[in-house]
Order: structure tokens, then C-alpha cells, then sequence
């Protein structure tokens, strides 16, 4: 049996006994790198697999910092001169703990970009391949499998431990059978640079697991020994490192005696900033925070029982126990996805959308839904339909839900999974969700002249992007906001400006200038926004800067015609200033600031002035 | 000018000898009317009057003397819709008195126009009769009233009963033909309708209508090319009822309950835990000998906040200045587009949010012109544009794409390189499915495939359950007479049809979806749980998972049969494991554990909807079932009989009443009678006496009620 398809249903496994809410499901993860010195020599002016190894940790742990998950971070290198074992064991040469399993910090971060940096040996030190004493890798195992089983903060986590050399059999040539079968046991994951190797997976020997793992087989180590040439190793790591979250089991059923078992899995989800935690500014600790209800009329303080739910129904109150408004809505209905029928592909409308789709997996829970799935899929994708379900877990309200049928997709070249069978679960809107809108009717060609279509199908055509940029642009908002932490948490005082993704080409936009100016011709558009149209049907809203200030800023008020859209306070105020009488009406108070700028005013005002008052008793009139 | 929201609307009753049979259906339809506008329309104002009252109450008949609009009555002036409007409508009754027809159009007419005055209201008069009352008018009378029906833009609609065409009296033939006539003469704002049509309408569940305001007004950036754009959101989440918390004990106090919302207030506390190390604390440590390390709680003033966001381990704290540096905001709103790509590499799951509609600028011919000629443009070329967007200044941009529709380019979010997670899977499931799996597949598929003619399930028809519940429930309990009412009504069947599987459907595809299940063997579930998962929020899961899972009575055919007893955790799987275990013969000794069970989860139930009680209960019915399908009754009805002398007179008493209330709903603990197995000794009689002796109320009851009286005392006491 391949050891990935073991390490799945651990994973499920684990799982199984919660599966409402999502759970925080955390993951430990060791980089053991080989610091050989072979290592650290650089080719064609590359940074060296060293550095490259390096780089590619710290890539993953910003990125686990930005995507909010509560992952555990460790370095282990072995191949170095010196030796740093956790508890300061003995026995372990050339085995260096560079940074003990914890979250990544701003400072974890910036020690490893040091090492990065700087021009000198680092102080532990390259073993050099020469060299008479040797790096026994079962040790490194030994080391990691302690690392994992003292670490408090590895308990219930999922450990994963990744070997990045280059060197084909780490375990080196003259070890014993053994060593080799422990390697294999340990079932870890390489990475190979620069070359492309074979498939490496062995069978688990139980014996030699039990070595390692004395306790539990399901502490399962990451395996899937598969080699490959890579040259971005730290997209590589970044991406291997992802593992998929699920969102609890979840049953499809078709009718009483025709269900199957699965899971949701999250694959895409809105992730917003992080909400600010409050602090105590005088001593940075955190604030709890405690909420009371009081009964206004005893003052007894209430508990969730003591409270009625109510609503005011026409002036009539009308009162529920809390209790009896959970189960509103969903008394009857099933957990789980319950089928209700397949529709042609056509009806599922682009607006019937809510949020970001959910993926429906089989599980072998009930043996043989995978097969009865994958085989359900692949007719909805050859027929072009999709499902209409009813959608419920146990702690959110029924919903309507379509399934999008996505079939087995494998990579041509390596042929590893690209997609799994499943089904895309997108949640549907419900009727009052649904707004109608008076849109003006949609237009026939014929309506069209032939250079206005052409304008714009030369439009479409000429700006077709190389790529869909889904999924592949960062979030601007985000790398400013953590880019910032961690300069304000390590004292950095440069923080590089933000990259937005989201921008438009500029360069691409420039070379195709001649079709956009066909399109503005051929619809007489405009080449600045136009200003003020935005808000042509509100209001305008009265702008939020503050009373004039000065005699200038009453001026130019008055040439914007701007003086009845102060308030009675700032124009009484001003005439105060000025020892003028405040009494009167609106346009008295007006009447009397103008007569007053009108006295003040220059020669140029005054030619300026005078249209402006011209015009606007013309408009009076 | 878009339409006013709100409404106007003036009812006319008929009351007439003649409606008898009739005025319940009549008063059925203003009600559920009056209930939706309660419910969604809080601005509408609505006016009610009866006609053919033996009483005359109206402002036209003070203002023209007696001899005018006689025997009309209005029984709820026009106001504001509220409590006072239901209960008006609930008061009116049948009653003999004769007025004319289109002088309560007038009354109606000059109600609604007197209220509404100049401000901005959608006018609306309901006229609801058997026609049966004269309509006494000549033709200029009636062009006056069609022209201030005209003037006044006001709906008129007659709402008819009882009008029959083979049996109408002459009356209703005279009255019809002045309807018709006025018809004529308004056109749409006069609709004629019969009551059970109306009715129907309004039966059908409703939404809050809103009024659609841009999202975003801007223009669409192409390059140098400005194409104005308005944009409109599609779909919204509509929000859960809103409901206040009030609090029980208050309602006692006459002044407070007029005003229950304002009966709880909520206290928040910052604080910290600080050591108790101020001087006076640390002195009585040190005579006490023993250093202070008791945690006190100390406030923290909103002023002295800060905010801390987490990076990684750290908690970095950002004075307010510098929070500026953490937003990435646009300087001015934005929709400008970065390119065209083909519709197949933005697949349908990647959309991340509820679309909005862009239009060209509907004021701008220009602008829709040419937002038209570029969606059959991007028709033509299968392709779809990629926009940064954001809708206000200072909003962080998103990138969307902007698909073709018909009259718009959906707007929808796509995932950042954050949002979408590339995911390590493992290699595929060895066996594939087989050109027999997938046939019998395809034929599923087809054979459950919902028709197109009259589409079923559409999402614009299909209401959201949970509100439109909380609605039904809210209406219960408000229109309910005081005192009563409690016990929340069924669910409608409308709010549940959309989302319980079509028989018809699913009966005609049987035969496939066998043919599916016999081609892709399923097996039940396995439980392969490793962990406990103790305590009682596993074990309510567990009691959920069951609940969800087991059909009742439906022996289970697990696979594994090595259970040899019944476990507290899963009692139900192990139970019928026990039973159906061909290898040796445990019936009686999962039956004896079973009941053991039973009785320790009893123990614990402190009511009968609690974890425990829900969970007895469930088991109970199994080993009903177990004992049934096994034929061995005595332990059964022993334990019934155990049960009841131990709970029934007990302060559990309300356990055993509501396993009573279980028996009498049909749910079927009773025992087990000579019909069902030939086992058993108790008969039909004996068994239905086996309850009846002590569910005499008189008996039970008032003791009870005292009992909990006495309990509220002594709760009253304690607070």
C-alpha cells in the first residue's frame, strides 16, 4: 500500500471524531538541511542550494505569518562543524539546532535573513565532504524524531519534516541496510537541486517505524519521496507546505439507501486583515474583556437563561426563548448534502454566488464512494449538468448549494494530481438575497455601426492577457500591513515599498494605445473621468472641512457661491468678528458679509467679483 | 423618479348580511396583508373601514350631515401599520346594515389623499365585497372619480367575492357593471380580481422589497479611455431577523414591560490581571509571611488602548499614527481594467464574492452604447475582462473580472495569491470507475435531471428557510389569543417544500438509482474513530451523528461483530450489533445492557430536550424495536414498568410525562402488546391503560403546577 494514501487517512482519521467548525489544525514543521560544504558552493553565479535552502524557509514562514496559520517553524542542519542538540545531548556531532520548533517570529525571520546576508562563515561551520569525520544521518533522525516527541508545542499537531540536500542517498553509500530502511520508513520528503531523479518510494517496514516512533504510527511523518528538478526551490517549499484543510466530514446522499462520505476541504477562502487585539499601553499586556447583562429593572446581572428573545411585531412584543430560535428553519432537515436534482450547466446564472466555493471530496469512510463519486462526476462533466443540493451542518442554517462536477485532472508531464474528483460546492442565493434591477435593454449588433463593433472587438482582441491572474497576484493590503509589523518588531527602519499585483500594466496598455483610441472615438468617450457626474442623483454631501478661517477663504466663498452653504453659527461668528450687527435672517447675515467683502475687495477682485454678482442675480432673477 | 416605498393603503370591508360566508376569507387576506407590511413595509401607513355597519363613524358623513356615506364605519383611522391595525381587523364582524358601494370608494379615496397630503407615498385602495351592495353613481360622478384616481395616481383594486357567473344576483350584475365601467375609464390603476387569487398572492412568501442604490459610479478605465459605468450589487445577504434581549424577570414590572427592549443592559469591562503588589497588598503579604501572588483585576480606560496586530509568536503594538501605515488604500475610487482572457481560465469555482451588475452610465447614451458593443464583443470572443476594482477612496483594491451578460458585465472577485491555496494531493484512488459504473451513472443523472420547462429550485424562488420560519413564528405567537400560543406552530409547508427531495422525481428514478447503488457498492460507514473524544461535547456530537445517521429501527448491518458489549458511547451501533451477531446469540445480554443504559442516561437527564434525556429517549425507541424484532417483550415492558414507578411521583416527574407525551404523539414507547409479538403477555387494553391510569389531569396536573410554584419561590427567594 503507498504510504500517501496511510498518511490521508490519518489525516482523516484524526479528524473524524470533530467535524463542525473548522478546526485549527496545526501543523510542526522541521527543515533539516544538509550543511555540507559541498552545499554552500555556488554555480553559474547562483546563490548557493544553501542559501537557496534558507531562502526558501523564510519565504514559508512569512507566508504562513501572512495566511494566519498557526504553524510551527524549526531548523535543524546537520553536516556542520559544531553541534547543538536541544537539552545539550551528547553524541550528536555535526548536528545543529539552528532554530527550536516554535512560531515564526520577527526575530526567527530576521536571524535566518542574517545568515543570508552576511559574507562570513556562519559559526557553525561546513563540514567539508573530505573531511574524515562523517555526518551518520540516522542521528539526524534521532535528533528529529526527539525534536518532535519534547517539543511541547509539537503535541497534537501534525509533524512534517522536510530534507533539503543534494546529495542523492543521505544516508551515504557504506550505511547498513538498516539505516537505508529507516530512511525509507521515516518516509520523508526530498528535495533534489538540479537534477532529475527517480521515484523514491519505499515500503514501510513496520519494525524499523517502531524504532522511530516507539509510541504511535499515527504520528505520521510527511512522506512522499518523490524527486523532481526544481529551480525555484522556494515556490516549491512554499507550495508543498500548503496542505489542505479540512472543514469537517460531510455526507452526499442521493436517497435513504445511496449516501456517500466525504469532506469539505478549503481551497479558497476570503481572507481579510487579521482584527487589532487590544493592549494595556502601559505594560503592552493583553485586555480580556468581560460582558454583562443587567436587568435594568433589578440590577441582577443575567444569565443566557434569564433573557428572552424579542421582537417587536407592530408595537406588540413578541417574546421567544433563545433556545427555540436556534432550531427555526432547519427542524427536519438532513446533515449534509441531500441531493434534489441535476440541472443543464446553463441555469446555474453567474450571480448565483455568494461567497467563495467549498470542494466537496469522497472519503472512504463508506468503502466505495470514491469510485461511485468519481464515476458520478465524470457524467455530470460529460453531460454538462450540476447538482442542486440541500446543504447543512450541524451548526449553520440549510441552504441551497450547487455542485460543480470537477473531474480527476493529472499534470501531462509528471502526471501528479493537479485536481482531485470532487465537487465544487458554490452556495446559492436565496430569493430575498436576490435583488431586482431596472437595467435599460441590451442592444442587437444590428443596432451597432460596423466601426463600432469593429472598435470594440479590436478592443477584446488586442488586449488579451498572457495569463489569468487568478490566484497568483498577492494581496497588496496584506504584505503592507505584515511587511510593517515586522519592521516595527525588529527595529528595521526601511521597509520596501509594496508591489501591487493588482495594477494595470502600464507598458501593455501603452503598446496598444490604437485600439482603445478606435473604442473612444468610436463611442465618443471622454479621456478624464468625468468630475462631478459621479454623484449626479445624490446629494451632493456637504464637504467636511472646516469654517473659513481667514477674510481670503470668506472671499473665495463668495466666488464659489459658496456663503449660503455655511451655517447661521459660522456666519453670526464671522460678522461678529468683524463688529458687525448679527441679527436678521440668512440671507440678511449674506447680504451684509458680501457688502463687507465687496468694501474689502481689490481692484481685480472687484472685476472678478462683479461678473460673479452678476451672474448670480441673473440666476436670481 | 423612482417609485416611493412606502404605501398608503385604505381597506374597505364589506360587511354586509351578505358576506357571511365570506368575511373570514375577506378578513384572512387584509390580515396577512397588514402582517407583511408589519413585517417588511414598517413605513406603510394603513387604513381600515367596514361597510354596511348598522353604526356610522366617518369624516365625509360629519362634514356632509346625516343622509351622506351612512352605515360606514371606520374602524382603524389611517396610520402608521401596527399591532392596533391587526387587532382591528380581528375585531370586525358581520352585520346588517346596507351602504353604497361607491360611497365608500369615496371615503377610501378622500381617506388616503387627506393622509398622504404632499408627502411621497404610493397610494392604494383595497375594496374587498360581494358586490352585492348598490353602487349608486351616474356617468359624470364616475368620470370625476376615474379622474382623481387618475390625478392622484392611485391604485384602485376591487377584490370580489362570491361572484359566481351563472349565480349572481342582479344586484351583483348592476355593481359589476359600474366596476367595469370604471375600469374602462382608469385603466391600470383599477384592477379587478377575485379574493382567492389575492389570496393566493399573498400567501406566497415575500421578501422586503429594497431599492437598489449604486455600489459604484465611476468610470470603467481602459487605458486613456474613460467609459462611464454605474454598478448595482445582485445579491446580497439579507440579515437574520433582528431580536432584542429582554429579560424575564423584569416583565414582572408594569412600567418596564411596555418598554422590553429596554430592560437589559449591557455592561463591558476592559481589564488585566495585575499583581496585587500595591503597597497595602504587599504589606499584608509580608506579615503574613507569604509573598502576594494573587492575580487582581485592573481596569483599563478606553484611552489607554493600543492596538496590536500578531505577527507570527509577536504581538507588535501600532500606536493610531502608525496604523495609517498598515492600510493600503486606493487615493480614488477605481475600475480599471488590466486586460481580456479567455472565459475558460476563470473557472466558475473561483468566483469570491455575490456579483454586481455594471451598466454603461444610463445617463449617458454614449456610455451604454458602448458598454453594449463591448459585452458582444466579449460574447463573440469567449472572453472575459480583469479589473482592479475598488468602490470608495481609501478601499484596498481587488481584483475582479467583469463577465458578459446581456444587460451587464457581472462584476466578481477573484482569489489573491493568499486566498487560493495550492494544495500537495495525494496520487488517485486506484480503482477507476468502469464503463458499467459510469453508464449507470449517466442513466442517474439523466434520470434525475429537474425539467427545464418550469424550472424547479430556482434560486429567485426559493426563500430562505430560517427567516421566513422566524416570520411564520413571529405571526404565530403575535396573532395568537394572550395566553395561548405558546407551543411554536409546525413549519409551513411552503418554506419546507423547496428542500425535501421531490418523490414524484426520485420515485420515477428508482430503478436507476438501484441500478447506480448495485454498480457502485457502498458500504456503511465504518466507524473508525480512534479518539474518545470524552466529555459532553463529544458526547452530544456522537448523540448528534446517531441521530442523523440511524433511521430508527433500521438494524444496522455492521461489519465488524466483535462487539460483545453495549457501549455507553454509541449504544445504538453497538445495540443492534449485539443483536445482529450471527456468531453467538447476545440478544438478551444486549437488551439487559441496553436497558442499563437507558437507566444510567435517565440519571443524568435533567430534562427531557437535554443531551441526555433526547439520547434515552432515542434509545428507548431502539430497544422497543430490538425487543420487537427479537420477540423477547419482558425486558422491555419491565423496564417500563420500572421507569414509571421510579420517575412518575418522583421531582423527575417531567421525564416520565414527557415519554407520555412521546406515546400520545405517536413516537411509541408504550409497551409492547400481543399484537406485535405473540411473546408478550400485555394486550391493547392493559397497555393503553398502562398510561392512562396517571395521566388522568386532574389528578397530576394541579399537584405539579404547585410543585413548580413552590420551586419559583424558592428561586424568587435566592434572587
Amino acid at each position: 500500500m503507498d504510504l500517501l494514501l496511510d498518511d490521508a487517512e490519518n489525516e482523516y482519521a484524526e479528524l473524524g471524531a470533530e467535524s463542525d467548525k473548522e478546526i485549527p489544525q496545526k501543523d510542526c514543521v522541521l527543515f533539516i538541511i544538509d550543511a555540507h560544504e559541498r552545499m554552500t558552493r555556488r554555480s553559474h553565479g547562483e546563490p548557493s542550494p544553501f542559501m537557496q535552502a534558507l531562502r526558501g524557509v523564510i519565504n514559508t514562514m512569512q507566508d504562513r505569518i501572512l495566511t494566519g496559520d498557526n504553524d510551527m517553524f524549526g531548523v535543524l542542519l546537520y553536516g556542520t562543524k559544531k553541534a547543538q542538540v536541544p537539552n545539550d545531548h551528547q553524541g550528536f556531532p555535526h548536528i545543529f539546532l539552528l532554530q527550536e520548533l516554535d512560531l515564526p517570529s520577527a526575530e526567527s525571520i530576521s536571524k535566518l535573513n542574517r545568515l543570508l546576508e552576511s559574507k562570513e562563515d556562519p559559526a557553525f561551520g561546513h563540514l567539508e565532504a573530505h573531511s574524515s569525520e562523517t555526518c551518520d544521518f540516522s542521528n539526524v533522525l534521532w535528533v528529529t524524531s526527539m525534536i518532535f516527541n519534547t517539543s511541547k508545542q509539537a503535541k497534537q499537531t501534525r509533524r512534517r519534516a522536510y530534507i533539503i540536500t543534494d546529495n542523492d542517498s543521505p544516508t551515504g553509500s557504506s550505511s547498513s541496510p538498516r539505516q537505508q530502511a529507516i530512511t525509507r520508513a521515516c518516509s520523508f520528503w526530498r528535495e533534489i537541486m538540479s537534477k532529475v531523479r527517480t521515484n523514491y518510494k519505499g515500503t514501510a517496514d513496520a519494525q524499523e517505524l517502531e524504532l522511530l516512533n516507539p509510541e504511535n504510527l499515527s504520528d505520521s511523518w510527511v512522506h512522499s519521496a518523490v524527486c523532481f528538478s526544481e529551480d525555484e526551490l522556494a515556490s516549491r517549499l512554499k507550495r508543498r507546505s500548503q496542505r489542505k484543510r479540512i472543514l469537517g466530514r460531510l455526507k452526499l446522499k442521493i436517497n435513504e439507501d445511496t449516501e456517500f462520505s466525504g469532506c469539505m476541504v478549503s481551497m479558497i477562502r476570503s481572507y481579510a486583515k487579521p482584527p487589532a487585539i487590544k493592549l494595556d499601553a502601559a505594560t503592552n499586556e493583553e485586555i480580556k474583556t468581560h460582558t454583562m447583562r443587567i436587568c435594568n429593572v433589578h440590577g441582577t446581572s443575567l444569565q443566557p437563561v434569564d433573557l428572552w428573545r424579542g421582537y417587536c411585531y407592530g408595537g406588540k412584543w413578541i417574546l421567544f426563548e433563545p433556545w427555540e430560535l436556534k432550531a427555526l428553519g432547519r427542524e427536519d432537515s438532513e446533515q449534509g448534502l441531500v441531493l434534489l436534482g441535476f440541472k443543464p450547466r446553463d441555469r446555474l446564472k453567474l450571480y448565483h454566488n455568494m461567497k467563495p466555493a467549498g470542494f466537496w471530496q469522497p472519503l472512504e469512510t463508506r468503502a466505495g464512494s470514491t469510485v461511485a463519486v468519481e464515476a458520478l462526476v465524470e457524467s455530470l462533466h460529460k453531460k454538462e449538468r450540476f447538482a442542486v443540493c440541500t446543504y447543512r451542518r450541524s451548526t449553520s442554517e440549510v441552504r441551497l448549494v450547487a455542485l460543480l462536477p470537477q473531474p480527476l485532472q493529472l499534470d501531462p508531464n509528471t502526471n501528479s494530481v493537479v485536481m482531485p474528483c470532487g465537487l465544487y460546492v458554490i452556495q446559492l442565493p436565496f430569493a430575498e438575497d436576490i435583488r431586482e434591477l431596472k437595467l435599460l435593454p441590451s442592444m442587437t449588433e444590428s443596432e451597432f455601426t460596423p466601426t463600432e463593433l469593429e472598435a470594440a472587438h479590436e478592443l477584446v482582441r488586442s488586449l488579451k492577457l498572457a495569463q489569468a491572474p487568478v490566484g497568483t497576484v498577492p494581496n497588496p493590503l496584506m504584505h503592507k500591513h505584515y511587511a510593517y509589523l515586522r519592521a516595527v518588531a525588529t527595529h528595521e527602519s526601511d521597509t520596501k515599498p509594496t508591489v501591487d499585483g493588482t495594477l494595470p500594466d502600464a507598458i501593455f496598455l501603452e503598446e496598444r494605445r490604437g485600439p482603445i483610441r478606435r473604442f473612444m472615438e468610436a463611442f465618443n468617450l471622454p479621456s478624464e473621468a468625468p468630475t462631478s457626474s459621479a454623484s449626479s442623483s445624490k446629494k451632493p454631501k456637504a464637504e467636511k472641512i472646516g469654517p473659513p478661517q481667514s477674510t481670503a477663504d470668506w472671499k473665495e466663498l463668495w466666488q464659489t457661491q459658496g456663503l449660503t452653504s455655511q451655517t447661521m453659527t459660522t456666519l453670526k461668528s464671522f460678522l461678529k468678528e468683524l463688529g458687525l450687527p448679527v441679527s436678521g435672517k440668512k440671507a440678511d447675515l449674506i447680504a451684509r458679509i458680501q457688502e463687507h467683502l465687496l468694501a474689502e475687495a481689490t481692484d481685480a477682485d472687484t472685476l472678478l467679483l462683479g461678473n460673479h454678482s452678476l451672474i448670480a442675480t441673473e440666476l436670481a432673477s | 423618479m423612482a417609485d416611493p416605498l412606502k404605501e398608503a393603503l385604505f381597506v374597505v370591508l364589506d360587511v354586509s348580511a351578505s358576506m357571511q360566508h365570506h368575511l373570514e376569507e375577506a378578513k384572512e387576506a387584509v390580515q396577512m396583508l397588514v402582517n407583511q407590511k408589519i413585517l417588511f413595509h414598517k413605513q406603510d401607513a394603513v387604513g381600515i373601514a367596514v361597510m354596511g355597519s348598522l353604526t356610522t363613524r366617518n369624516t365625509l358623513n360629519e362634514e356632509h350631515g346625516a343622509g351622506n356615506y351612512e352605515q360606514l364605519s371606520v374602524v382603524q383611522v389611517m396610520a402608521p401599520v401596527s399591532f392596533q391595525t391587526v387587532s382591528a381587523v380581528n375585531d370586525v364582524c358581520i352585520a346588517d346594515g346596507r351602504a353604497d358601494l361607491i360611497d365608500a370608494m369615496c371615503l377610501a379615496m378622500d381617506a388616503v389623499i387627506k393622509f398622504v397630503g404632499t408627502r411621497k407615498f404610493s397610494k392604494r385602495v383595497l375594496l374587498i365585497s360581494d358586490c352585492n351592495s348598490p353602487a349608486d353613481v351616474n356617468g359624470v360622478q364616475l368620470d370625476e372619480i376615474a379622474n382623481q384616481l387618475k390625478a392622484s395616481s392611485m391604485v384602485f383594486s376591487v377584490l370580489g367575492v362570491g361572484l359566481d357567473a351563472p349565480h349572481r344576483t342582479p344586484q351583483q350584475e348592476h355593481t359589476l357593471a359600474v366596476l367595469n365601467a370604471l375600469e374602462e375609464k382608469v385603466g391600470d390603476n383599477f384592477a379587478l380580481m377575485s379574493l382567492a387569487r389575492a389570496s393566493d398572492l399573498l400567501r406566497a412568501l415575500k421578501k422586503r422589497s429594497v431599492r437598489p442604490s449604486t455600489a459604484f459610479r465611476g468610470s470603467l478605465k481602459i487605458g486613456e479611455a474613460h467609459l462611464p459605468v454605474w454598478s448595482w450589487r445582485k445579491v446580497c445577504k439579507t440579515a437574520a431577523v433582528q431580536m432584542k434581549a429582554v429579560s424575564k424577570a423584569a416583565l414582572d414590572d408594569e412600567e418596564a414591560s411596555k418598554q422590553p427592549d429596554k430592560t437589559v443592559a449591557v455592561e463591558r469591562r476592559a481589564y488585566v490581571l495585575a499583581r496585587a503588589d500595591g503597597d497595602g497588598v504587599a504589606a499584608d503579604a509580608d506579615e503574613g509571611g507569604v509573598l502576594s501572588t494573587e492575580l487582581i483585576e485592573r481596569e483599563v480606560k478606553p484611552e489607554d488602548r493600543i492596538n496590536a496586530y500578531r505577527y507570527g509568536r509577536d504581538l507588535v503594538p501600532v500606536s493610531s499614527m502608525e496604523e495609517e501605515e498598515l492600510k493600503f488604500g486606493v487615493k480614488e475610487k477605481c475600475l480599471e481594467l488590466l486586460g481580456f482572457v479567455p472565459q475558460t481560465d476563470v473557472p466558475r469555482h473561483v468566483f469570491m464574492s455575490a456579483p454586481e451588475a455594471v451598466v454603461g452610465d444610463p445617463e449617458k447614451p454614449d456610455a451604454h452604447r458602448a458598454m453594449q458593443a463591448l459585452i458582444a464583443a466579449l460574447e463573440e470572443e469567449q472572453s472575459v475582462g480583469i479589473a482592479r476594482y475598488a468602490p470608495r477612496a481609501a478601499a484596498p483594491p481587488r481584483l475582479v473580472c467583469l463577465w458578459p451578460a446581456r444587460k451587464c458585465l457581472w462584476l466578481v472577485g477573484l482569489p489573491f495569491a493568499e486566498e487560493h491555496r495550492a494544495i500537495d494531493w495525494p496520487p488517485p484512488a486506484t480503482p477507476r470507475p468502469t464503463a458499467e459504473q459510469l453508464d449507470a451513472a449517466g442513466a442517474l443523472v439523466d434520470a434525475l435531471t429537474l425539467p427545464r420547462d418550469g424550472e424547479p429550485l430556482r434560486p429567485k424562488d426559493v426563500h430562505n428557510p430560517r427567516l421566513q420560519r422566524t416570520y411564520q413564528c413571529i405571526q404565530h405567537r403575535a396573532l395568537a389569543p394572550s395566553g395561548g400560543g405558546n407551543a411554536l406552530p409546525p413549519p409551513s409547508a411552503r418554506i419546507a417544500l423547496p428542500f425535501v427531495p421531490d418523490p414524484a422525481l426520485f420515485g420515477r428514478a428508482a430503478p436507476e438509482i438501484r441500478r447506480f447503488g448495485e454498480a457502485c457498492v457502498v458500504s456503511e460507514a465504518v466507524e473508525g474513530r480512534k479518539r474518545g473524544g470524552g466529555g459532553e461535547r463529544g458526547e452530544a456530537k456522537r448523540l448528534r451523528a446517531e441521530e442523523g445517521d440511524v433511521g430508527v429501527g433500521a438494524p444496522l448491518q455492521l461489519q465488524s461483530s466483535s462487539v460483545v458489549q453495549v457501549d455507553s458511547g454509541k449504544p445504538v451501533d453497538t445495540f443492534w450489533t449485539m443483536l445482529n451477531d450471527e456468531t453467538q446469540d447476545l440478544v438478551a445480554k444486549a437488551i439487559a445492557e441496553m436497558s442499563d443504559v437507558i437507566r444510567n442516561l435517565l440519571k443524568r437527564a435533567e430534562s427531557a430536550a437535554d443531551q441526555f434525556g433526547m439520547k434515552a429517549f432515542a434509545c428507548l425507541r431502539e430497544l422497543r424495536t430490538g425487543s420487537v424484532h427479537y420477540e423477547e417483550p419482558e425486558a422491555y415492558n419491565a423496564l417500563l414498568h420500572e421507569l414509571k414507578s421510579e420517575y412518575d411521583e418522583s421531582a423527575k416527574s417531567h421525564l416520565w410525562h414527557a415519554l407520555k407525551e412521546d406515546v400520545v404523539g405517536g413516537k411509541g414507547h408504550g409497551l409492547i402488546t400481543r399484537d406485535e409479538t405473540e411473546e408478550s403477555e400485555v394486550s391493547v387494553e392493559e397497555a393503553k391503560a398502562f398510561w392512562g391510569r396517571t395521566s388522568a389531569p386532574t389528578q397530576d396536573m394541579p399537584a405539579e403546577a404547585e410543585e413548580q410554584e413552590e420551586e419559583e419561590d424558592e428561586y424568587g427567594d435566592l434572587v
